[in-house]
């Protein structure tokens, strides 16, 4: 021991300049100044103790604790009976400062030593404290925590082995059933489907509809993406369902029985205040790493919420309400099943919501575990800093909580998903309290429901011949573009699908005037080998191919886009030639307006795309036309609806000029200029990137590489028949020059994979909006963002500031900027289509579609504003 | 039912019916150890305050010793937190006794268990509650029905019996509403008619009517004892209010501090309190509407129709006047000291001619209340029975008078609690 303490002070004297905690301690502890304040501070503490001792039992006594207060104040007295001995026993005494001291012979150099009272050395050591001060104490005072942890958990694998496997086994069958063999072998569209039928059922149909979308998106990052989304939703779907077999029918024995509760509580709050790193170990000792870990780390952390939310749903249950179905003589079982239960679900659903919204923010750990799904891809991207997997894998993160989370909301809250997780968090350990929000929102429900049984019958104005016709006009105009879908968009090459290969030529039909027959046989006289291509014994005509508005080397995205655009429009006429204003609020007057040129913006989008200059034969078809004439007549007729439409704002606008509308309009242009200064194509294909001089140069380094390979294999050759000869000197020599080609080899192949994979590297061809191969949209996004900062003057009341001006102004301006947003979303959405993998859309098309996106929102607020006027049966339904 | 013959409207045909509902010695401990020292010291007459003090226990009940007979409305009366409630869920067992028996129809509910007790509370007990109780997720007919569905009767009879019951409080036109959106008075009534649906022996009415309004609470009163005249259920009725229990009891039982203070019919309790602590209750009620004229009117003693007028004046020395009846023994005239006076000094001694037909007529069966304004004529009343004989006399001071001795009585109480 004074042999650690002599070496811990060795080092303390040499690093004397340390923190300065370390040298304030120093000080204090100095050798001479040292065993006096330690004098002190033992002498204090012991007195405390002693005071303490006896203040206990006196306060014990004053409290009125008759029947224990002998007892400790005897206790009291005996550990003063110590504390006197303790001081007064013969001492040991600590010499202070440097002295020299000699021990069996030898003189020793000793700080601080301890003496007996004739002056004996008994211990060289540096003084108690500064001894106890040193690091290395603790290592004599090791407590072997982890070792009896392992022991432990050695053992519990030996012996409990079985246990554990059936503890494990729900889990992993579960997991097994739900997330493998079904939610990932399951087609996609199911699973959007099942998703957006759960949705709808459980919130209603927007929701629904959302949701699939989100997740459609999701599918949309690639079929990769689409795997872990479907294994991140099992996950969570497993993880939620054991927490409600498991959550709610222990918070309803909670909730039911007093002494669950007293034993529930403190192991709940145990799982809520261990950090969940910490338990993730034992999970990962006895069920390795993985799924079922993960899952019972995710429980872990997810499951007290619930648990607790549905105890408190159970006992807010009024009890005169328990008794009545009691006194009634239901059993306990119908109690439970017809009362508690179901006027605990608030709080139950509010547990289960905040269940859901923890097991989310478990997906990180999760996936440390090795739990795969999306959580996976991010660890890979920030492990591999791959941007593309980070920013693809987090936007799919992201929409798959948002769904969850959407899908088990309770109606009472609005907050979106980042502050609800947030408060779940914050609130994970008091529950109680989210279920206030939850029921004072059920109550206001109720108490409408209460005021208002149904609300009055309301009639809408009905429409004005003029109007009606108009409707028509746009209903017209959108049913001959759908129909201008099946006609050719593309002859020839697609224009878009272009981009994916060299030479279109292929995507043309070969017709042969004499018979196909096996290329080997026509040219047996030749020297070609056997190749199994069919010839054509006479001639090989091509025949024009073309393509329709949806096929993917047609009008692709931009038809499809376009063909919803008009199914709307056509439902919004259909429905205000049939009840007029019972419509959801955007498809009337505006809305018909913003799909009319949304669609007409697509079509123009999809004539003004430029086709790759590669693609030689591309024509367009006859289709697109059709398309734009159709989408004017639309947008002529929608505008005619829309200044003969009687439509009121709610509220009435505000009377100022809307400047902050027309400002976000400059914005968007800026965002567009920057749009076409930024690419709108990124061209990461061998042809492009490697040109002709480089091309020269890999060949030649190719060569260079064969010539070496050559020569090693000679020279090996050669070495072989001198060894065979016995010549063993040349062939040594021989093999040394093999030797040496074939690092030659090794060298120029590896320049050569260098050279070319730095050249794709660097090598990306890039497009901007204005040029030709970045098709150019970027410009006419641009043009047309100029042409909204006009059309949104009258829209913000420059020209007076007239409710119905400003109305259709807005529409206008909004129309402007969907066909602004659409356009690239068009663009996108076909490369990713038909274009290969290492031809993508840029970050240019993506801002150009924000910009839309802003202009069409600057307009938004002031479009749901307005309604159909209606009328109340004593005025004439002419008064306007 | 056996003893719809004995049931009659009237309130001695009730008293003639047997014991249907017993408590014997029943005691009720709150805490941890209901049967240890609390319970010992509640049964050597320790009163409540100091029995908490003692042991921290709350005693709900001590001694009560009770029986409400078949077909009658049996009222238990006392402050809050005097046992009521305790009491009455005694009887259909929400709550398990500390000590002693709860008989009803002659078993000891307190030993029934599991289905056995499900079935009696299926088939004798309807409960109505203080706050409603309401099930707020179901309709109103399925929260009537709900007894019937545990009763595992099919939906469509259900659902008649729960529209017999809907239409006998008059909701049957809310039964598709939700109990949210009725008004208190229409969920209590909701609460009765969930009661009435299982057509049980008995109900058990905890504070039915407190949380009204008092106009829709009398409403309630009136319609729940027409119901009653139609139905003849036994109903045990809690209520603090005195005035209510004077008003719908047979026998009202007031309570204190979880003991049973007295028992006795509505007149009983209004004019010989037991204690002070009665007499304070009943200081505040309005007498008049619980004190029936049979109990104050006069031997009737009418005037022979052939006496002169001046011995007739002799009869009407000490009460405001007296009858002349026809042959039938119904009355037709009255006589007033002050008319027979008066016709006297013009110097006649003609009965007939001083005699007025413009008095009041009541039924022995009425409440002094309803007579104030008759009495403030200061002529006397004639108490007819249904065929119109004259039975008797009620002189107007007669009804004044009343009023005054149950207040002397109070205050005879107050000097014995206060001095
Ligand atoms: N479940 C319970 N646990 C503990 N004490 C109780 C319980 N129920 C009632 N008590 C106590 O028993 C006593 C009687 O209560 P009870 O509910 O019977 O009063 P009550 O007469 O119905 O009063 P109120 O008119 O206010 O309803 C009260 O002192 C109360 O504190
Ligand atoms: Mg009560």
């Amino acid at each position: 021991m004074s042999a650690i303490a002599l070496l811990g002070q060795a080092n303390g004297a040499e690093e004397d300049t340390g923190h300065f905690i370390d040298q304030f301690v120093d000080a204090v502890t100095a050798p001479e100044a040292g065993d006096r304040v330690v004098d002190w501070a033992t002498t204090g503490i012991e007195w405390a103790v002693v005071i303490a001792l006896f203040a206990i039992p006196v306060l014990m006594v004053i409290g009125g604790m008759r029947t224990r207060r002998w007892g400790i104040a005897g206790g009291g007295l005996l550990a003063l009976l110590a504390v006197l001995w303790y001081r007064t026993r013969p001492k040991e005494l600590i010499a202070s400062g440097q002295r020299k001291f000699s021990q069996e012979g030898e003189p020793i150099d000793c700080v601080n030593a301890i003496v007996d009272e004739s002056g004996e050395l008994l211990e060289c050591s540096s003084g108690l404290v500064s001894q106890v001060r040193q690091n290395t104490v603790l290592d004599q005072w090791t407590i072997p925590v982890g070792d009896w942890g392992e022991q432990t958990v050695r053992w519990v694998e030996n012996n409990l082995d079985e246990t554990l496997q059936v503890i494990e086994w729900p889990f992993a069958r579960l997991l097994d059933l739900i997330v493998d063999q079904w939610l990932v072998q399951m087609s996609w569209i199911t699973v959007c489907l099942l998703v957006f039928a759960i949705g709808w059922l459980v919130r209603g149909f927007v929701v629904g509809a959302m949701s699939a979308t989100a997740l459609v998106a999701c599918g949309l990052l690639g079929a990769e993406y689409w795997v872990e989304t479907a294994r991140t939703l099992g996950f969570i779907a497993v993880a939620v369902l054991l927490c409600v077999i498991v959550g709610i029918p222990i918070g309803v024995l909670c909730g039911r029985v007093d002494g669950a509760w007293t034993v529930v509580r403190p192991v709940l709050d145990a799982m809520q205040v261990v950090h969940s790193f910490v338990y993730m170990l034992p999970f990962i000792y006895f069920f390795g790493i993985g799924f079922v870990s993960a899952t019972m780390v995710t429980m872990t952390f997810a499951l007290p919420p619930l648990i607790r939310l549905t105890n408190l749903g159970i006992r807010q249950v009024p009890e005169d309400v328990v008794e009545a179905a009691r006194a009634y003589g239901a059993p306990e079982r119908r109690v439970l099943f017809d009362v508690q239960l179901p006027l605990a679900r608030p709080a139950i659903m509010t547990g289960l919501n905040q269940t859901l919204l923890l097991s989310i923010s478990m997906l990180g750990i999760a996936a440390i575990m090795g739990a795969g799904g999306l959580g996976r891809l991010l660890y890979q991207g920030i492990q591999n800093q791959d941007i593309a997997l980070g920013v693809s894998g987090g936007l799919a993160f992201f929409l798959v909580a948002v769904v969850l989370d959407r899908i088990s909301q309770t109606d009472a809250d609005r907050s979106n998903l980042i502050s609800r997780i947030v408060t779940a968090w914050s609130n994970r350990r008091t529950p109680e309290r989210l279920l206030e929000a939850a029921q004072s929102a059920a109550n206001e429900k109720a108490s409408k429901l209460a005021e208002e049984p149904d609300p009055p019958a309301e009639e809408f104005a009905s429409a004005s011949r003029r109007e009606r016709i108009s409707v028509v006009v746009a209903g017209l105009g959108a049913l001959v573009m759908l129909l201008a879908l099946l006609l050719p968009w593309s002859v020839d090459a697609g224009r878009v699908s272009a981009w994916a290969r060299f030479d279109d030529a292929d995507l043309r039909t070969e017709q042969c005037t004499g018979e196909w027959v096996d290329a080997a046989q026509l040219d047996s006289q030749g020297a070609g080998g056997g190749s199994s291509e069919l010839a054509c014994t006479g001639e090989t005509r091509y025949l024009s191919n073309s393509f329709n508005g949806v096929s993917p080397s047609g009008g692709s995205w931009y038809g499809i886009f376009m063909a919803g655009l008009a199914v709307s429009l056509l439902w919004s006429a259909a429905m205000m030639l049939i009840r007029p204003g019972q419509t959801p609020p955007w498809f009337g007057p505006h809305g018909a307006m913003l799909f009319a040129s949304g669609s007409l913006g697509l079509s123009l989008a999809f004539l003004l795309t430029n086709p790759p200059s590669i693609a030689a034969v591309h024509t367009t078809g006859i289709g697109v036309w059709i398309a734009i004439a159709a989408g004017l007549v639309a947008v002529t007729g929608a505008v005619a609806w829309l200044w003969c439409a009687p439509m009121t704002a709610r509220r009435p606008l505000s009377a100022r000029i809307g400047w902050g509308r027309l400002a976000g309009c400059t914005f968007a242009v800026l965002l567009l200029v920057i749009g076409i200064y930024s690419g709108w194509s990124y061209d990461t294909r061998e042809g492009s990137v490697i040109g002709p001089e480089l091309q020269t140069e890999l060949d030649a380094l190719e060569v260079e590489a064969r010539a070496w390979a050559r020569e090693s294999q000679e020279l090996a050759a050669q070495a072989e028949a001198e060894e065979a000869a016995g010549n063993l000197a040349r062939a040594e020599e021989l093999r040394n020059a093999e030797i040496e080609a074939k690092s030659n080899e090794s060298a120029a192949s590896n320049e050569f994979t260098t050279k070319r994979s730095e050249a794709q590297r660097k090598g990306d061809v890039i497009f901007n909006g204005y040029q030709s191969d970045g098709s150019r949209l970027g410009i006419w996004t641009l043009l047309a963002g100029l042409a909204t900062l006009g059309l949104v003057l009258p829209a913000i009341g420059m020209f007076g500031i007239d409710e119905g001006r400003r109305y259709r102004w807005s529409t206008v301006v909004g129309g402007v900027g969907l066909a602004i947003a659409l356009a690239p979303a068009g663009w996108i959405a076909s490369i990713s289509r038909v274009a290969e993998v290492n031809f993508v859309s840029g970050v240019g098309a993506v801002v150009a579609m924000a910009a839309g996106a802003t202009i069409f929102a600057s307009s938004r607020a002031t479009l749901a504003e307005f309604e159909r006027n209606k009328v109340y049966g004593d005025i004439p339904a002419n008064a306007d | 039912m056996s003893d719809d013959a004995a049931n009659g409207q009237s309130k001695g045909a009730a008293a003639d019916g047997d014991e249907i509902i017993r408590l014997n010695d029943v005691y009720k401990i709150f805490g941890p150890q209901p049967r240890g020292r609390a319970f010992e010291l509640a049964r050597s007459g320790v009163p409540k305050n100091d029995v908490q003090r003692l042991s921290g226990h709350v005693v709900g009940l001590t001694d009560v010793n009770f029986s409400v007979k078949r077909g009658e409305i049996f009222v238990v009366m006392g402050l809050s937190g005097s046992g009521k409630s305790t009491a009455i869920r005694m009887v259909n067992k929400l709550y398990d006794v500390t000590h002693g028996e709860v008989l009803v129809d002659g078993t000891d509910v307190q030993k029934l268990e599991g289905t056995d007790l499900q079935a009696f509370r299926r088939q004798k007990m309807g409960m109505v509650f203080q706050h409603f109780a309401l099930f707020p997720h179901r309709s109103v007919i399925d929260n009537v029905g709900y007894g019937l569905k545990v009763q595992r009767v099919d939906r469509s009879d259900r659902n008649d019996a729960s529209m017999r019951a809907l239409s006998l409080v008059g909701l049957a036109a809310f039964a598709d509403h939700r109990p949210a959106q009725l008004s208190g008075g229409m969920q209590q009534r909701v609460g009765l008619a969930r009661a009435l649906a299982s057509d049980p022996d008995i109900l058990l009415m905890d504070e039915a009517f407190s949380a009204l309004d008092p106009l829709i609470r009398r409403q309630m009163q009136d319609e729940m004892m027409e119901i009653q005249d139609e139905v003849h259920k036994t109903i045990l009725f809690i209520t603090h209010d005195l005035n209510e229990a004077l008003r719908i009891g047979d026998r009202v039982c007031i309570m204190k501090d979880g003991a049973v203070v007295q028992i006795g019919t509505p007149e009983e309790i209004l004019t010989e309190p037991a204690t002070g602590y009665v007499a304070e209750f009943v200081q505040d009620v309005d007498q008049g509407r619980v004190i029936k004229v049979h109990e104050v009117m006069t031997e009737p003693r009418p005037i022979p129709a052939d006496m002169s007028l001046s011995d007739a004046l002799t009869l009407c020395q000490d009460i405001a006047g007296r009858f002349c009846c026809d042959t039938d023994g119904r009355p037709i005239s009255l006589l007033t000291a002050a008319d027979g006076l008066r016709a006297r000094s013009m110097g006649s001694n003609d009965l007939a001619k001083a005699l007025r037909s413009d008095f009041d007529r009541c039924s022995p069966d009425a409440t002094l209340n309803e007579l104030y304004a008759s009495a403030g004529r200061g002529l006397s009343i004639a108490v007819v029975d249904d065929s119109g004989k004259l039975i008797g006399n009620l002189d107007p001071r007669l009804i004044m008078e009343e009023m005054g001795r149950v207040e002397g009585l109070i205050e005879g109480f107050e000097r014995e609690v206060f001095m």
